[in-house]
């Protein structure tokens, strides 16, 4: 073989091998930029923030009982809300799951991309929440208020970081105004101001 | 406001209160002892608000709010002034004896100088003076008149809230004033604030006129301070009470309008619509034998029910409740009748004990509770054993089980009970308003500080 063939042949592998490097170097927040899509691959973590209060975001156990469960099953929902299915009895765990795919996204995002997402994560808590029916009445009715608590986040546009105690002192009032010394005590208020915490601290 | 009520109101004085102005003690209640305060030998120390109704009572040359008016100024007031002392009286506690205990366990009761200031707490209770009674009573009936908030209907909560007094303080949450503010509850009402008090100021009815008269009351919403290093604001007279009943008014018109919007909206229309529920109904319109149409009147005390859980509960959290409430009913099928809504003694007084498991402590412990004081946090306890003891091997647990599912808190429960039960905060708070109220009507009569029918029932 010609010295010269024996050199292309030696390149092109050479290409090929640092193609296939390339790619296979690809973090993986860029092959899912879908949060969606994400909770379908990945186990969920707690929702993830530089400080987390672990008592606070440890699951609570919710129990079903026979009295209270309506016994039905939930309505035609995507494969991502068949799996949380699963967490069926701990009320807790199902929403947190759901707040965690948004949680891992929240340390490596912008504040305003972050509040870009609010939109896409209120929609699939409210689907969540419309698919399974009330069960414990407590625990269940504190956790589900979560999408109306982030619906009063400011918009991506109005945010602005000196405001941040302003908008907690919001939720709060209309949520949680005897919270004292302005710490939550609803499950779904503490949840959001963790999330609020992180947009804010960036 | 009947006679009897004029009567009462113009001729009533004060009996043993430690004041000097207070001599005529011609018309001594029945309980007389109870309204007595201690002795005068421990009186030292509780005259401190008394310094600063002097500054009031300068700035109130005419004695609107600082003296006992005369019928012609009472227009608007629809009951005693006694109510409001039974209301103060209420809040301190009391020995075995019957005497009012007074040392500085009281966390309280906090002293301020300036309205930019933190509070000082642990004050005595301050004196229980005509005077001090009369501003409070004659600042609540103004305001509630000039900004059309059911007088009688709330008197209750304000008397859970702070006893009437002006400088109560929450040591641990930071609540302040008559109203027990918190820094969201400010926050809440800095919004709209400019554009309420425009529409009072014009206002030409006389406890309008009133109120505005007073310098230096009013400021712009931005001006609100919010934080707790400034929570004086709530508190130092000659501004309050009057400032803190003013801010509480328009608190209160605001939870009304969202709950009179909630209630008004498609979803919770169908939600009422499937549990059985109408509201703003009239006799032609009652299709369904099997739901309960509240008219008019009902509607209205539905609304101020709402309105006074969201003071505590957030009107957002208040109507969500309720809505869940409604699922509730709707799921079990369950009917919807006036019962429902009545607050009176929720279960019967039985005790009953069961085991709790305490994760910290990795043990069991025995948890007793009577069933009229379950709340949220111990159902769910109870929810949790239950649910245990049926799927483990304990049979003495099972027998237990059985006898706790047999209980009627499982049954039907009424909109107080459910909200007893499942909700978070405030769990005890309609019943703390039911007792207040029940304390109202042994004292002074019953329907004369509140309804005769109290507002928690239809």
């Amino acid at each position: 073989m010609h010295t010269r063939h024996i050199l292309l042949i030696i390149v092109i592998t050479l290409t090929i091998g640092a193609a296939v490097l390339w790619k296979s170097s690809q973090p993986e927040s860029k092959k899912a930029t879908d949060p969606l899509a994400a909770a379908e691959n990945e186990s969920a973590p707690l929702l993830e923030s530089d400080s987390i209060d672990q008592e606070m975001l440890q699951p609570e156990q919710a129990v079903a009982t026979s009295e209270e469960a309506q016994g039905q099953t939930p309505q035609s929902v995507g494969l991502q809300d068949a799996d949380l299915s699963r967490l069926r009895g701990d009320v807790y765990k199902r929403f947190d799951e759901i707040l965690s795919d948004y949680g891992k996204r929240l340390p490596r995002i912008s504040a305003q991309q972050a509040l870009k997402e609010i939109p896409e994560l209120r929609a699939r808590l409210k689907r969540h929440k419309d698919s399974f029916p009330l069960q414990s009445d407590l625990d269940e009715g504190s956790m589900r208020r979560i999408d109306e608590t982030l619906e009063l986040l400011p918009e991506a546009s109005a945010f602005d970081k000196s405001n941040c105690r302003e908008y907690k002192l919001e939720i709060l009032a209309q949520f949680d105004p005897k919270a004292p010394n302005e710490i939550p005590t609803h499950p779904s208020v503490r949840r959001v101001f963790d999330i609020l915490d992180i947009i804010c601290r960036k | 406001m009947t006679e009897q009520d004029n009567k009462e109101m113009g001729s009533f004085r004060f009996d043993a209160f430690i004041d000097p102005q207070a001599t005529d003690r011609r018309n001594r209640s029945r309980n007389d002892r109870r309204n007595r305060e201690s002795s005068p030998s421990r009186e030292s120390g509780r005259n401190y608000l008394e310094l600063q109704f002097n500054e009031l009572t300068r700035l109130d040359p005419s004695q609107y709010f600082t003296g006992s008016r005369s019928t012609s100024l009472l227009t608007g007031a629809y009951f005693p002034r006694r109510c409001i002392q039974e209301g103060m009286l209420y809040s301190i506690s009391r020995d075995s004896s019957g005497q009012l205990i007074l040392d500085k366990s009281y966390d309280k009761f906090a002293l301020c100088n300036r309205q930019d200031e933190r509070p000082q707490g642990g004050n005595l209770p301050p004196l229980i003076t005509e005077r001090h009674v009369n501003i409070v009573y004659n600042s609540y009936v103004d305001v509630t008149d000039c900004f059309n908030i059911p007088q009688r209907e709330i008197l209750p909560k304000i008397m859970i809230e702070s006893g009437f007094f002006t400088n109560t303080l929450n040591p641990t949450g930071g609540d302040g004033g008559i109203g027990q503010f918190t820094s969201a509850g400010l926050t809440d009402i800095q919004k709209e604030y400019d554009t309420q008090i425009a529409r009072f100021k014009n206002s030409t009815k006389p406890s309008c006129q009133r109120i505005f008269s007073i310098p230096g009351l009013i400021e712009k919403g931005r001006e609100i301070p919010n934080e707790y290093e400034k929570r004086c604001h709530l508190i130092v007279a000659p501004q309050n009470p009057m400032r803190s009943l003013i801010y509480m008014a328009l608190l209160y018109r605001a939870n009304y309008a969202r709950m009179a919007t909630s209630l008004n909206n498609s979803e919770t229309q169908q939600l009422m619509a499937k549990a059985g529920l109408y509201i703003d109904s009239s006799n032609a319109q009652q299709t369904d034998p099997n739901a309960f149409y509240l008219n008019e009147q009902q509607t209205e005390s539905l609304k101020q029910m709402l309105t006074i859980l969201a003071y505590n509960a957030g009107s957002r959290e208040a109507i969500n409740r309720f809505r869940d409430w409604l699922v509730y009913k709707a799921n079990n099928r369950f009917k919807i009748t006036p019962d429902d809504f009545n607050v009176r003694p929720l279960f019967q007084d039985a005790e009953i004990t069961f085991p709790v498991f305490d994760e910290s402590k990795r043990s069991s412990e025995q948890l007793t509770v009577r069933l009229h004081r379950l709340n949220g946090r111990s159902f769910e306890q109870l929810k949790n054993f239950i649910a245990q003891a049926e799927t483990g091997s304990d049979v003495r647990q099972q027998k237990l089980a059985q006898d706790l599912k047999a209980l009627p808190i499982w049954g039907d429960l009424s909109w107080h009970a459910y909200h007893r039960l499942n909700a978070r905060l405030g769990n005890s708070y309609l019943r703390a308003l039911r007792s207040a109220a029940s304390t109202l009507d042994q004292t002074v009569g019953i329907g004369k500080c509140t309804p005769d029918t109290y507002f928690l029932s239809l």
